[in-house]
Parts: structure tokens; C-alpha cells; sequence
């Protein structure tokens, strides 16, 4: 099981792929994770009950922060609770890229806005257990921590609750933790908004990105952008401080829009979409066509009518003058 | 009566010359004041880009290629630059006509007056498709290349996408579908009129930049 963030791989060079191999390592792990636990067979009612969650693997002394994002309904579906409404994610019907990607929103999230957990265990004995939850989608989140001079970070652990093995409802999930990784420190962060909401029509004019900074004493803001077009929805930190975990997150996300978030290296995406409507870059590009291209041609076609028409009347014209005069 | 008859058939003769010359005046200063304006707009366009000859963007370009993060940033809006008031995706360059052709971002036909207009699609999602007046200074003689000539697309980042012409079609105006080609055909299309305008020539590009990816 992961347990180690997606953020901030070296920027340049071989160091910088080894990161984003780790991470793209760590962010396949989440999902495989939580799609085993979640989607390992068909999803029907489970009765009301009560869960539990073990993690295996982890630091002795370690904190980890258990978050309830949304509550099964009656219904079978899952509402985000109210710390996490304004999130912008979804949490039904999930794609398996966009299960892979919770995980990362969730945590930036976490990190600019600082819920209140579950609850928060210390691991003891190399784990750190929660009974008593309710059905619903748990993260659970460990802040970074120094390690022998160095930065680390675990991976955030997604998990529904109950899940599913083999068509069978398990309502008590143990897990292995995965070892922490180094964050590595990068001096540039890149933040990139992708649109997808077809032609844009109710799209808000900017939205603000947050960088959030992390070390061991806690997280806080350390700059917030404005992302519109004239910057090409995108932004790039310089000359960042070192020693710490970044991570950029949509301040607020715009109404009607979900948000996914997607890390690797120094670059980050996020992602609004809304629920209808087709993506610009697919479809059909502006102007108004009426079901026929553009008309991109210049108007040469009479040409040739009215240069022949002009020399047939000069023909009959300087034929009945010579035959007036021939007469004559 | 007869007499007066062939005044009048010469004097519409000589009209329709006149018409007919004046046309093709309108039409040839049409073109040159379209292609002054695309020069003007290139102009400006290429001093707000990064070059592509400092290295960093077509290194960053590579790297991104590279990155598992690519694809989402396939989906993102083309980066845009603006000139007098348009907003521009980059430019097209035809080394064989040694001619830049600036590319607005939407098109309407007061656009299409001024430099080719993207019609649909990304460059990043290898389904660009953009529209351009036939004017002699615009996409006039883009249609009589031979396939295999070198087409490039630089978009506003200063990054460089190199194709060849691969096909030309002559499609009916109302063939949408054929022209953006939805079902992910072609990577780069740019399409004119015939010069009667009933049909329009679609320029099909394939990218050579792609090798081992």
C-alpha cells in the first residue's frame, strides 16, 4: 500500500525522472489500492455497519489523520461530508483515472484547508487502527516528516468502506503501508488548468491557485495566483524555498464544476470539468457555420462571365456597325 | 434605330470589361492588403513569443513528451497570444513558399480577413484543423504543394510541430465530419476554398516530429 505524496520529483535530469517514476510508482499504487478495495466486485446495498481501518508499515510515533470525504447514502451513493463540500470532486461513478487522481485532489485539499479529521492516530507497534467508522470514502493523510536530515512524505490512502473481494462485502480493511519516499526540492512549481467543459459557455473569467507549503510543523499558504487567459491559465513559482512539500490546489472551485487534481515532477493539472458539454478542442471550433465550412474563397467566379459578356456585346456591336455602315 | 443599336451593345460590352476588371483589381488588392495584414500581425506575434531558437521551449517539449503527465496536458486550452485584439495559437510556417501565416484562435469572417483561423482541435491532440482565405498571400498556393512538402506549426509557447503534406482532398462545405476528421484521422488539416468556392481543398498533415514516441 502507498504512503508516500505525489509531489515535486527534481526538476532536471536523470534525478527528475527517477522522482517522477517514483511517483507515478506511488500514484498507480493509491489506485491499485483503492480499486482492489472499492471495485473488486459488483457493488451492491450493504447493510449499515460498522468499519474498520488498519495500516501496517508505518513509523512508530507517526500521526495519521483519518478523513470521512463522503458518507454512503440510503441510497447507495456518497455525498461529500460537509468538511470536504466545497471540494469540487466527485465521489459516484468514479473512472479509474479519476480514483487515481481523489487521492491527490483530497490531499492538497487537505492541506490548504485543513479539515478536521476523523480522528488522528499514532502509530505504535508499526500501526495505527480507526473502528467504529461509518460506511463511506476515507482518506487517511500523515504529514511529511524529517528523517535523518532529510524530507519525507507518505502517500495518501484513499479507501472506500466497506468494500468488495470477490462479491463479498469486507467492512474490516488491513493494509500495508508503503515505505515513505524523499520529497524532493524543487525551486519551481508549475500549476496548468485544463478546461473541460465544452465551449466555455459559464466559464469563470479566472480561478485562483494556491501553493501550499509543507514541513513538519504543518502546512499554510504560501502564495496564491490568478490563472486566467492572458496568462494562458497557467503559472509558474520561482526561487522557492527549500525544505519543504508543495502543493497547488484550486482556492475555490468554480459552481457547477468538479475539480481533479494531478501531480508529477514540479508540474501540476488541474482539471475542471462540467457535467455537460463537449470539449472545445474535440469539437467544432467557433464562429457560426450552419452545418457548411467557412466559405474561404474569393469572389472570382463572375470573372469570366462578365469578361466574356463584355466582348460578345463588343462583337454584335462592332458587327452591326459594319453592316450599318456596309449598307450605307 | 439600328443605327444607335451598336452604340449601346459596345457601350455594355465596355461596361462589362469594366465590371469584370474592376473585380479582379478588388481581388488582387484584397489579397495583397490580407497578406500585408498577416505580415503585420506576424510581426508582432513572433516579438511576444519565445523563440524557438533559445532551446528551452523545444527542451521542455521534449521532456513533457517523456512524462506520464502528458496527456493531461493534451487537454489543456492552446496557450494564445494577443495581437490588436485577437488572440493568436501560434503560426504556421511553409518553408517551400518561405512564408508565416499567423493563427487566430477562433474564426468568424472578419478573422478570416486578416490570417487563417483554427477551425477546430489542439495541437496537442494531433487534431488540429484550421481555415484560410485562398488569397495568393494566404493559403492560395498552400493547395498546389506536393505531397511530402514540410508544413510547421509553432504555437504560442514557441514550441515547434513539424508535418508533411500528406493527402489533398477536395470536399463538399457541408462535409464537417470529413473535415475535422472526429474519429482522430489526421494531425493537422488546413483547408480553403476552390476557387469557384463551391468546394473546399483539405490539406491533410501528418507529423514527422514524432519518431519513437
Amino acid at each position: 500500500m502507498p504512503f508516500s505524496r505525489g509531489k515535486g520529483a527534481p526538476r532536471e535530469g536523470k534525478s527528475r525522472k527517477a522522482g517522477a517514476g517514483k511517483r507515478i510508482a506511488a500514484l498507480l499504487f493509491t489506485f491499485f489500492f483503492a480499486f482492489c478495495f472499492s471495485f473488486s466486485g459488483k457493488i451492491t446495498m450493504a447493510e449499515e455497519g460498522s468499519n474498520s481501518l488498519r495500516l501496517d508499515g508505518v513509523a512508530d510515533g507517526m500521526s495519521v489523520s483519518l478523513y470521512e470525504v463522503a458518507a454512503k447514502q440510503e441510497d447507495g451513493s456518497f455525498a461529500l461530508t460537509q468538511d470536504f463540500a466545497s471540494a469540487g470532486v466527485k465521489v459516484d461513478g468514479l473512472s479509474s483515472d479519476e480514483l487515481a487522481s481523489l487521492g491527490t485532489t483530497m490531499d492538497a485539499y487537505i492541506a490548504e484547508k485543513q479539515p478536521n479529521p476523523v480522528s488522528t492516530q499514532t502509530a505504535a507497534g508499526g500501526s495505527c487502527q480507526w473502528t467504529g467508522l461509518e460506511d463511506g470514502l476515507y482518506i487517511a493523510v500523515a504529514p511529511v516528516f524529517n528523517q535523518d536530515g532529510k524530507l519525507m512524505e507518505y502517500s495518501p490512502i484513499v479507501a472506500y468502506l466497506p468494500y468488495t473481494e470477490d462479491g463479498n462485502w469486507v467492512r474490516d480493511m488491513r493494509a500495508q503501508v508503503k515505505a515513505p519516499s524523499e520529497v524532493p526540492q524543487d525551486t519551481v512549481m508549475s500549476v496548468y488548468k485544463v478546461w473541460e467543459d465544452g465551449d466555455g459557455s459559464g466559464r469563470p473569467q479566472s480561478i485562483s491557485a494556491s501553493l501550499v507549503q509543507q514541513d513538519s510543523t504543518g502546512s499554510r499558504v504560501y502564495d496564491t495566483q490568478v490563472l486566467d487567459q492572458d496568462n494562458n491559465w497557467s503559472y509558474t513559482w520561482t526561487k522557492l524555498p527549500q525544505g519543504y512539500s508543495y502543493r497547488v490546489v484550486e482556492s475555490q472551485v468554480p459552481e457547477g464544476y468538479t475539480q481533479s487534481i494531478a501531480v508529477e515532477g514540479n508540474k501540476t493539472v488541474i482539471t475542471n470539468t462540467k457535467s455537460s458539454g463537449q470539449d472545445k478542442n474535440s469539437g467544432k471550433g467557433s464562429g457560426s457555420s450552419s452545418g457548411k465550412l467557412p466559405q474561404t474563397g474569393q469572389l472570382w467566379w463572375p470573372l469570366p462571365y462578365l469578361a466574356a459578356g463584355g466582348l460578345l456585346c463588343l462583337l454584335i456591336g462592332f458587327w452591326q456597325k459594319y453592316s450599318t455602315e456596309k449598307k450605307a | 434605330m439600328k443605327k444607335k443599336g451598336w452604340k449601346a451593345w459596345i457601350a455594355i460590352g465596355l461596361l462589362l470589361l469594366a465590371a469584370a476588371l474592376f473585380l479582379a483589381l478588388f481581388n488582387v488588392y484584397d489579397s495583397w492588403r490580407a497578406g500585408v495584414d498577416a505580415r503585420q500581425v506576424q510581426s508582432s506575434l513572433e516579438g511576444q513569443m519565445p523563440g524557438q531558437g533559445d532551446g528551452e521551449e523545444s527542451g521542455d517539449s521534449e521532456t513533457e513528451a517523456d512524462d506520464e503527465i502528458s496527456h493531461l496536458l493534451e487537454d489543456r486550452e492552446m496557450p494564445t497570444v494577443e495581437v490588436d485584439g485577437n488572440r493568436y495559437i501560434g503560426y504556421l510556417e511553409f518553408p517551400s513558399l518561405h512564408r508565416k501565416l499567423p493563427v487566430m484562435d477562433e474564426w468568424d469572417y472578419d478573422k478570416l480577413k486578416t490570417a487563417p483561423c483554427r477551425y477546430s482541435g489542439s495541437v496537442y491532440k494531433n487534431n488540429l484543423v484550421i481555415a484560410g482565405h485562398n488569397y495568393i498571400s494566404h493559403f492560395g498556393p498552400v493547395r498546389y504543394q506536393k505531397i511530402g512538402t514540410e508544413v510547421d506549426f509553432i504555437d504560442a509557447d514557441g514550441v515547434k510541430y513539424t508535418y508533411e503534406i500528406s493527402d489533398i482532398e477536395v470536399l463538399d462545405p457541408y462535409d464537417i465530419n470529413d473535415m475535422t476528421q472526429t474519429d482522430g484521422g489526421w494531425d493537422l488539416t488546413l483547408f480553403t476554398c476552390t476557387t469557384g468556392g463551391k468546394a473546399r481543398y483539405a490539406i491533410r498533415c501528418t507529423r514527422t516530429d514524432m519518431a519513437g514516441q
